[in-house]
């Protein structure tokens, strides 16, 4: 149940308090834990509308987080081939963990606080330069990307041999016409999943995503059974294989 | 008006389909939905609708499609925030068989925030017989006819444009008064996540700008919205494909439809006509932005 709503840290805040996590990170991660905390002097709660989660869920969230990606919070670089699933395990703790209104996770100061405040490790680990991109709540940003992906995806995220790349997420869900269309993505998923053709997946992904994607121009798609979703996008498919 | 793209297939004509405003319900009450809900919060659903006219003859003649029973009136409601879309789908044959003509969706508490997209659409739910002009639309999904959309903001600085305060020095940037930042890969991308105005809080000028002191916002606000549009203008015709903008299908929010409103807006050309006058004459492109855009000391327009 999606009840809760969390401190927000204003940009300004998040944007200094990540160059100091980022000057930290370079004596390592046990520094930058010196700064994890469940509050912050300028983070609030929105005032209106869901419950604040307490402090102490607030510390719920990173052990929920710890325990499912906390094996590879160690201080070492993250093997780009263990990226996806780190990806995957994260946003999947997230989802169950902040029970967070999908309001309040719209909102760039709430990452900025989960993000800066509650798992500063934890976005190291995954981005140990934490550009600015990844470090603010913006839809880039390293907690957001995955509860986001996540909750669209759900387990299709762990589905699969290798799981869905980094190049097939993106092309998958930055596009808005397509990505609001949640029947829609999680058959391009499977398909994509399901891919065995002698083509790089990636590539048959990006093909198959931009047929889909021009179909949404004069065909509503919404309007679409799970049965009429999986006659079109073989019919894509087909042609792009 | 309807507004339809160019399609494979015929659609309803304008004569057809008439449009009208949102309204909200509130209890028992029924109100104009203005652009600005004020006093919204995530526990409040919203239960929206707007009335929708159909000449039935007329819309048959122009579709083509004597057989009504598998058009659909959709109504969408769009959160580019939440990244959720919400539906309310009803078959044209019953919703003609009423005699309130309204089109009502329901908004779960919690599942938008900042800003909404509102629209309805006609379209087929199913496959129907291919006919023999081979122009009457026949695939599941055809878009028959779609209202013009409609954007209501809930939150308070979510119809300003996406604006931030920073110090200049502690960000390690150098002292102007304000900067524009363009982030994006793909013209589908979300405006709002996409651009960003970074006004100087350690500038006399920024910081003014940031409290919206008159004075200094009179004076410089026309240049401002100048370097905001100069900048975007050519952020996005370096990212133009050559398949042109108007052939991408482009979400509202998406910062490519965006240009393309602005385009239309300021200097009423198009955007691939506007992306090529900036190629091939930079100066006459400046003198065209300056007169559309207008430069003003005093309130701003």
């Amino acid at each position: 149940m999606s009840s809760r709503v969390y401190p927000r840290l204003p940009n300004a805040d998040a944007r200094l308090l990540a160059e100091e996590l980022r000057e930290a990170s370079l004596s390592g991660l046990d520094a930058v834990r010196e700064f994890v905390g469940a509050s912050h002097p300028r983070a609030a709660t929105v005032p209106t509308g869901g419950r604040p989660a307490s402090e102490s869920e607030i510390l719920q969230v990173r052990q929920a987080v710890l325990a499912d990606v906390g094996e590879w919070v160690d201080g070492r670089v993250l093997p780009r081939r263990v990226q996806p699933e780190f990806d995957a395990r994260l946003g999947n703790a997230l989802h169950m963990a902040l029970e967070i209104i999908p309001a309040d996770a719209a909102h760039e100061e709430t990452w900025n606080f989960l993000t800066l405040v509650l798992l500063p490790d934890v976005a190291l680990t995954r981005f140990p330069t934490l550009t600015e991109e990844r470090a603010l709540g913006g839809q880039r940003n390293v907690l957001r990307r995955a509860w986001s992906r996540w909750d669209i995806l759900g387990e299709l995220l762990m589905r699969g041999s290798p799981l869905l790349g980094e190049d097939e997420l993106v092309g998958l869900l930055e596009r808005t016409a397509v990505a609001r269309n949640r029947s829609l993505v999680k058959a391009l998923a499977e398909r994509v999943l399901n891919y065995q053709g002698a083509r790089a997946r990636s590539e048959y992904a990006r093909d198959l995503y931009k047929r889909v994607r021009y179909r949404t121009g004069p065909l509503m798609l919404d309007l679409y059974s799970s049965a009429d979703l999986d006659d079109l996008i073989t019919l894509e498919s087909n042609a792009c294989a | 008006m309807a507004r339809i793209r160019a399609f494979p297939h015929l659609v309803a004509s304008d004569a057809s389909v008439a449009w009208s405003g949102w309204l909200r319900r509130v209890g028992d009450a029924v109100v104009a939905l203005p652009t600005q809900v004020e006093g919204w919060d995530y526990a409040q659903s919203l239960d929206l609708e707007t009335e929708v006219w159909v000449d039935a003859q007329e819309f048959v003649e122009s579709t083509g499609l004597h057989d009504l029973s598998e058009v659909r009136l959709v109504a969408t409601v769009d959160c580019p925030s939440t990244n959720q879309r919400h539906l309310s789908i009803t078959p044209l044959t019953e919703f003609l068989a009423r005699s309130q003509r309204h089109v009502t969706i329901h908004i779960p508490s919690g599942s938008v925030a900042n800003d909404i997209n509102l629209a309805v659409h006609i379209a087929l739910a199913s496959d129907m017989q291919r006919q023999e002009d081979g122009l009457t639309a026949s695939e599941a999904g055809a878009r028959l006819a779609s209202s013009p959309t409609t954007r209501v903001y809930l939150e308070g600085s979510a119809s300003r444009f996406p604006t931030e305060a920073i110090s200049f020095s502690a960000a390690q940037m150098e002292e102007a008064a304000w900067s524009i930042r363009i982030r994006f890969d793909d013209l589908r991308e979300s405006f709002a996540g996409s651009v960003r105005l970074l006004l100087n809080s350690d500038h006399p000028v920024g910081s003014r700008l940031a409290s919206m002191d008159e004075t200094v916002y009179g004076a410089v606000a026309s240049f401002l919205r100048l370097d905001i549009i100069r900048a975007l203008l050519g952020a996005v015709a370096d990212h133009l494909t050559e398949t042109g903008l108007d052939q991408l299908p482009l979400d509202e929010d998406s910062i490519g439809a965006v240009m393309s409103e602005l385009c239309v807006h300021y200097l009423g050309k198009d955007f691939v006509s506007v992306a090529e006058l900036r190629r091939s004459d930079p100066a006459r492109f400046e003198r065209v932005l300056q007169e559309g855009v207008g430069i003003s000391i005093g309130a701003p327009r």
